[in-house]
């Protein structure tokens, strides 16, 4: 899928549980209790008398006067009656108008959808519901629903009379219409209205701490992302905010600054809420937080230090300029993600806005723009923000981790490819050496063939020309000469030659011979050196001593038996070449040409060479390290002196001529 | 009975050296002495003689193709190669065409001799590397691999065994070679000469080389085999 498309559908996910939270909102705003189809509204009520009591006292004892109806005035419910002495209290009587028993629902009740002030309800003039009043000790703002039941024994056949006492000490009388309906409907609806209003804002607010301490861990975890600070800020002040749903009763000392307090939340709540914004499209704040700051001080200020005086000012003038900033704030986002495509940025520009014109809701409400009984829905409006920005924030720290995780990867697959390469390298290099070294064998083969098979047939040219040879002793020569080719072609001439193979061959050429001569051969190889491999020319440096040893031993000793061993001990390779003849010519001891060969290759091998000769025969020991087998033991070997340690059975080196019979 | 010798050799010098061993023994007859292929497979076709000496290096045709030819139009005669130093590759090819012995050319008269008796007696030559070969190619199925070197087998011990346990069995799935057969080539292969393999065995010599021969014949015959399988596998059939 691409990038783009995933994040729209990432986009479109974070927006989901905030979109339905919004409709569930809207539509509780706009549709409460019309399900009471069968309830009577009551739309109409006049307001028979407004009366300042001089005591707390007066107000209880206030009751309905009948006689005072005349100079009643009409009013259309619900509504709102604004008083200029707002800090008094003052009682006001309304009556409503009920029909008679035959019109009412069995078991009749009274509902209110919302009642801001305390009072009392009279049918007929009998007390029936009453609701505490703010007095000198305690301000009272409720604010959920009431339902109350009409007592059967007080209605009246034809007609009935609601008197309502409410004590006010507001700027605003908020009445509310009221339904006459069946009882346990009516209950229903108030649980509803309840839950909406009050019940709902305590959700929010729970959700809001969770997702601002959230935000505020991952802060502490980053300090480096006011984003999160920011977010975290607003949520909580936002939770605190809703406490305003909550809370219905205040000790008269603290109302004020109560208020005041309300006002300071929400005049932050905002302020961080824009700077979010701000911080999120890559902007400066920094010029609004003196503004921003002073203005949501100033507000909560008058009110505390006028004693509300000034409540209904700050309430109407210094609320509504948060609408503006935050429209202002929320307007940069927005044309900070249509120039950068940010689809973040429209998904936060959506779900303020749903949560703006909530907000705005329970603005108009509570100015009077819209019906006074209407459902509060910021409360509601507000997980729409916070899950949205919540989701947002939430995916944006793990597409930070998974960036790290992918440059962790990326890192682990350089390394890597940088190691295949330098392998690459390497075995080229190996191969390159393995070329260079192959043809230097090869060219010292060549050399060592042209020094020995070459100077032999020169030599042997020379004396056929000379006509100074016997025939036979020019046939030797030659056949020695042949005997050397076919080495170098058992040694290297073959594509599976090896050195198992060629020895094979030379004890197979050369055991007819000496049997021919009079020498049985004993020819034993360990089953170490069996597995013993060596490279061309180190091959053809061994077939040649051995095929030295036993030409010398065929021409010279006239021995019955020659012996030939081959073993491997302690990572070295020994060759032991033994006949039970006369011994080398006393001449030719250490002279020999032949003799002078072996020691050479044997040196070639990275070995010695020894010759041992006397009148009971003649001993070639050699010795060389095992290839691949490290480091060699020379100095071991060198040090054990003796030849005879060199036989692993423990056989007499010089074996007495008397047993060779046997051995045949 | 004398033994009918026909000899194809271009070198004078090899040419006098093969002539003066036939007709030294008077058991041999020199049939003919040619110095070409073609004359060669002339004479094959007016002629049949027993033993036929062959020079691989012909000037006009491969010493191969007379081998064929001799092995197609007369079965009955023995294919000896003659060659400087027995190399394997091409003394494989030789015995895969047909042929049954070779001799070296450093060979003296007595020797020549001796060897065209002992190929006619049934016998055959073999050298270790040769053995290996053998072995390698016919231990494989369709010789696949018949340049691994024999040597990874695990070597024969001698000294061992005395009888193997079903002389006429094949030593395995895939080689036409019975067990004693292989037994023989792992002890060449080794380099041991033919009375030491015979000791060892508890037979005479020549039926060691009596073994060989055989050995060459099955060669041969799968070598033609494989060579029909691969003319299959390549849609010549």
């Amino acid at each position: 899928m691409p990038a783009r498309g995933r994040r729209l559908l990432h986009a479109l996910a974070a927006m989901l549980p905030g979109l339905v939270a919004w409709g569930f909102a809207w539509d509780s705003a706009c549709a409460n209790e019309a399900n009471l189809q069968r309830a009577l509204r009551l739309d109409t009520a006049r307001l028979v008398d407004r009366r300042e009591p001089a005591s707390p006292s007066d107000i209880v004892a206030d009751r309905p006067d009948p006689g005072a109806s005349a100079a009643a005035s009409t009013l259309k419910l619900p509504t709102r009656v604004h008083r200029d002495d707002g800090n008094a209290s003052a009682v006001f009587w309304l009556e409503i108008e009920l029909p008679g028993r035959e019109a009412m629902p069995p078991a009749p009740a009274i509902y209110l959808p919302r009642m801001n002030d305390g009072g009392t309800f009279y049918l007929n003039g009998a007390p029936v519901f009453s609701l505490p009043w703010s007095d000198a000790l305690t301000r009272v703002r409720w604010r959920r629903a009431r339902w109350f039941a009409l007592p059967d024994a007080l209605i009246q056949p034809q007609s009935n009379r609601l008197a309502v006492k409410i004590v006010n000490r507001d700027f605003l009388v908020d009445v509310p219409y009221l339904l006459l309906g069946e009882r346990g409907e009516l209950e229903r609806a108030a649980e509803d209205r309840q839950w909406l209003d009050q019940y709902g804002s305590q959700f929010t607010g729970f959700t809001a701490v969770i997702v601002g301490g959230f935000m505020l861990a991952i802060w502490a975890a980053r300090r480096r992302e006011p984003l999160y600070l920011l977010f975290g800020l607003s949520s909580l002040l936002w939770a605190v905010r809703t406490l305003n749903y909550s809370v219905e009763t205040m000790p008269t000392d603290l109302w004020w600054w109560w208020r005041g307090f309300h006002f300071l939340t929400v005049a932050l709540a905002t302020m961080t809420l824009a700077a979010f914004f701000h911080v999120f499209a890559g902007l400066s704040f920094r010029r609004w937080v003196w503004p921003l700051g002073l203005h949501a001080v100033a507000g909560p200020a008058l009110v505390v230090a006028s004693s509300g005086a000034l409540h209904e000012a700050v309430y109407r003038f210094w609320q509504a300029p948060l609408f503006l900033f935050i429209g202002v704030a929320l307007a940069r986002l927005a044309l900070w993600g249509r120039r950068t495509r940010s689809m973040e940025a429209l998904v936060i520009t959506i779900g303020a806005l749903l949560a703006i014109a909530l907000a705005a809701n329970d603005y108009a409400t509570v100015s009077g723009l819209l019906p006074v009984t209407r459902v509060y829905t910021l409360h509601l409006a507000l997980p729409v923000l916070l899950i949205t920005i919540g989701t947002i924030l939430s995916m944006r720290f793990v597409q930070a981790l998974r960036a790290a995780e992918d440059a962790n990867q990326s890192l682990a697959r350089r390394l890597a490819e940088k190691e295949q390469e330098l392998a690459a390298h390497f075995q080229r290099l190996t191969e390159i050496e393995r070329r260079e070294a192959s043809a230097a064998e090869r060219q010292r083969i060549m050399h060592d063939m042209h020094d020995g098979l070459g100077a032999q047939l020169v030599s042997t040219l020379v004396m056929v020309e000379r006509g100074a040879a016997p025939a036979d002793e020019v046939a030797r020569l030659l056949r020695e000469a042949m005997d050397e080719m076919r080495l170098a072609i058992d040694a290297f001439g073959q594509a599976d030659s090896d050195l198992q193979a060629a020895l094979a061959n030379l004890r197979f050429r050369m055991e007819p011979r000496l049997k021919a001569a009079g020498i049985a051969l004993d020819w034993h190889s360990d089953e170490a050196f069996e597995a013993v491999r060596l490279g061309d020319e180190s091959s053809l440096h061994l077939l040649r001593i051995v095929q030295e040893a036993l030409s010398n031993a065929m021409r010279h000793s006239r021995a019955t038996l020659l012996k030939v061993r081959y073993f491997v001990d302690h990572d070295t390779c020994h060759v032991v070449i033994e006949d039970d003849g006369v011994g080398l010519p006393a001449d030719r001891r250490n002279a020999g040409r032949g003799l002078e060969n072996i020691r050479r290759r044997a040196h070639a091998l990275g070995g010695e060479a020894r010759i041992d000769s006397s009148a009971r025969g003649t001993i070639v020991a050699v010795h060389f390290p095992l290839p691949g087998a490290g480091a060699a033991r020379p100095d071991r070997d060198r040090a054990s002196g003796s030849v005879v340690a060199l036989w692993p059975q423990g056989a007499p080196a010089h074996p007495a001529k008397a047993a060779s019979p046997r051995q045949q | 009975m004398v033994t009918r010798v026909l000899i194809v050799e271009d070198e004078p010098t090899f040419q006098r050296r093969l002539s003066e061993a036939v007709q030294a023994d008077p058991q041999l007859h020199l049939l003919a002495l040619v110095s070409s292929g073609a004359a060669a497979k002339a004479l094959l076709d007016a002629q049949a003689p027993d033993v036929m000496l062959v020079d691989l290096g012909l000037p006009d045709v491969d010493g191969l193709d007379v081998i064929r030819h001799a092995a197609r139009h007369r079965p009955a005669c023995d294919v000896m190669v003659v060659t400087v130093f027995g190399d394997e590759a091409h003394l494989m090819a030789s015995i895969a065409a047909g042929a049954t012995g070779y001799l070296l050319k450093d060979a003296s008269n007595e020797r020549i001799a001796a060897a065209i008796h002992e190929l006619r007696a049934g016998g055959a030559p073999i050298s270790p590397g040769l053995a290996r070969r053998v072995l390698a190619q016919l231990r494989v199925g369709h010789g696949a691999n018949a340049g691994a070197p024999a040597a990874s087998a695990p070597p024969a011990a001698p000294g061992a065994s005395g009888e193997p346990s079903s002389p006429g069995a094949p030593a395995s799935v895939d080689s036409p070679l019975t067990e004693r057969e292989t037994e023989i080539l792992r002890m060449i292969a080794k380099g041991l000469s033919f009375d030491t393999v015979a000791g060892v065995l508890g037979i005479s010599a020549h039926t060691v080389v009596t073994h060989v021969k055989k050995i060459y014949r099955k060669l041969a015959v799968h070598s033609r085999g494989e060579a029909v399988y691969e003319a299959g596998q390549m849609g010549l059939l």
